[in-house]
């Protein structure tokens, strides 16, 4: 399989099916870090197609021996932020909108929980309310922080906000899942 | 420390992100405190419920015809991708004959501008010397030039013009023995300002007409990689293609543009722009100003001021209407 490295010189050179074995390299993992971060189907679609775009477009200035995952998943975070942020002004609720996701799972199977005393189901169905009702910001963060691994440095300079932002939103996500778990726990 | 602080730190904590010392602090509490101790253990479970939530992924259907909607996403957007292969294939069959045409495009454009701006690097020493032709300069009070060793010198232009080949550092010119070529006594605004003397007392104005001289050593050096008699569309294309690119950024991702730009790119279009303003009709030359204003300014951008100066940039870029411009200007070339 080429490089990624090698099929950025391609692509910059007019292949139009090295660009395409690079989308199909990175286009999975992508739509589940978006769909993560806006929690619908179509608007995922809209923002890996136009992280896509803006790949082709920046092909002639981007050093092809720059790694590429971290470009591609900080194009498509921000372009996520502007899309829910265009749809707040537009006063769209996002809120049950998570029935339009497709059936097939990352994972595959039941995903597992720490803490055996809870009904997996009803902790999972807390989690997910409680990560719909986060700001966007903040569960940008907390997907950064916990799916991708970043550290705060790494957050920020993603999200082109301060370290200390990083901080109180990471803080701020942390305890609103941390309540929802607890009031679940109460019932 | 308190519990308050603990609750605070808490989540940097789980992360990592303390000093050794700070960690050490928060270790020690938990030990001594159950309730956060008890907090701890919550944030814990939380951060791994977060990431047991299923990911839901589409099904084949929909990455089946993924590509394909993405081609046609690029070509919606004009964006050459189905042509390019095509070109390239056209490039390998054609490129000897292109480049020997090339060659003698440089050849004759070289020998073009020699006759307008001569400007030679003497053999030895870091001052240049020219033959003066006159039409550009007449309405600054001076003129930067670079010399050979890449330094910058403004020179005072308000006395006798040096016989040609003398060493024009530190020299005085003349405006008024500047001769002045007809295509340019109709003038073009900020062509046809008055004399140096009226406006500047013969001191230097800061002004893009006095980068004339470094234009016209760094085409006359053939060094620049467009066709002669492709350069006027290029030009403007290309400088439309990384104005547009900036303006399409969004704030939060101008330090990646900063970080990814071609700034020898950047600069060759720049004097190029220069150039073509200069030697181009009124019309064409007025609505090629704007393009040289923003290309200035993104010169003067880098990742220390482009916080600042970045979201004005690319809204004067947006407001401009560069593809409007562009063809426009094309138009007025092209009569």
């Amino acid at each position: 399989m080429s490089s990624d490295e090698k099929l950025l010189r391609c692509c910059r050179a007019g292949d139009a099916e090295s660009f395409c074995a690079l989308v199909n390299r990175y286009r999975r993992p992508l739509y589940a870090h978006v769909v993560r971060i806006v929690r619908r189907h179509e608007a995922a679609d809209d923002v890996l197609q136009e992280t896509f775009v803006r790949l082709w477009r920046a092909l002639d200035a981007f050093a092809p021996q720059r790694p590429l995952w971290p470009y591609l998943r900080r194009i498509a975070t921000n372009l996520a932020l502007d899309h829910l942020r265009r749809l707040t002004r537009r006063r769209e609720s996002e809120l049950g909108e998570a029935a339009e996701f497709l059936p097939e799972t990352a994972g595959g199977g039941a995903p597992t929980v720490p803490g055996g005393e809870l009904e997996t189901n009803e902790l999972l169905e807390a989690v997910r309310r409680a990560t719909e009702e986060l700001s966007p910001e903040t569960r940008a963060c907390l997907v950064l922080r916990l799916y991708e691994g970043l550290g705060y440095r790494q957050i920020a300079e993603t999200l082109g906000i301060a370290l200390g932002t990083v901080m109180s939103r990471l803080a701020r996500g942390r305890e609103a899942l941390r309540q929802a778990l607890a009031r679940e726990c109460e019932r | 420390m308190s519990c308050s602080e603990f609750r605070e730190q808490a989540s940097a904590w789980l992360d990592d992100e303390l000093t050794p010392e700070a960690a050490r602090q928060m270790d020690l509490h938990r030990l001594a405190c159950p309730d956060c101790a008890a907090l701890a253990e919550e944030l814990r479970r939380a951060d791994a419920a977060f990431r047991a939530q299923p990911t839901p992924m589409p099904d084949e259907a929909y990455w089946s015809g993924f590509e394909q909607r993405l081609l046609a996403h690029l070509g919606h957007e004009g964006l050459p991708i189905a042509r390019r292969p095509a070109l390239r294939r056209a490039f390998r069959r054609w490129r000897l004959p292109a480049a020997a045409a090339v060659a003698l495009g440089f050849c004759a454009l070289g020998g073009y501008l020699a006759t307008r701006y001569l400007v030679r690097p003497r053999a030895a020493g870091d001052s240049l010397t020219v033959a003066v032709p006159g039409r550009a300069e007449t309405e600054t009070g001076g003129v930067s030039l670079r010399d050979s060793r890449g330094g910058w010198d403004r020179i005072p232009w308000g006395g006798e013009i040096p016989p040609s080949g003398a060493p024009l550092a530190g020299k005085v010119l003349s405006p008024a023995e500047v001769a002045v070529p007809p295509r340019a006594k109709g003038g073009t605004p900020g062509e046809s300002g008055p004399a140096p003397s009226e406006t500047t007392g013969g001191r230097a104005p800061d002004s893009t007409a006095g980068e004339m001289p470094l234009m016209a050593q760094e085409l006359s050096n053939s060094a620049l990689p467009v066709a002669a008699l492709d350069m006027e569309m290029d030009v403007i294309a290309g400088t439309a293609a990384v104005l547009s690119r900036l303006g399409t950024n969004d704030r939060l991702n101008l330090d990646g543009f900063i970080a990814a730009r071609d700034q020898a790119a950047e600069s060759s279009l720049f004097i190029r722009l220069n150039a073509l303003r200069r030697n181009a009709p009124p019309e064409a030359a007025r609505l090629l100003e704007p393009f040289e204003l923003l290309m200035q300014r993104l010169g003067n951008l880098d990742g220390e001021n482009v916080a600042q100066e970045g979201p004005a940039l690319q809204k004067l870029v947006r407001d401009c209407d560069l593809t409007e411009r562009a063809r426009l200007v094309r138009a007025q070339l092209n009569r």
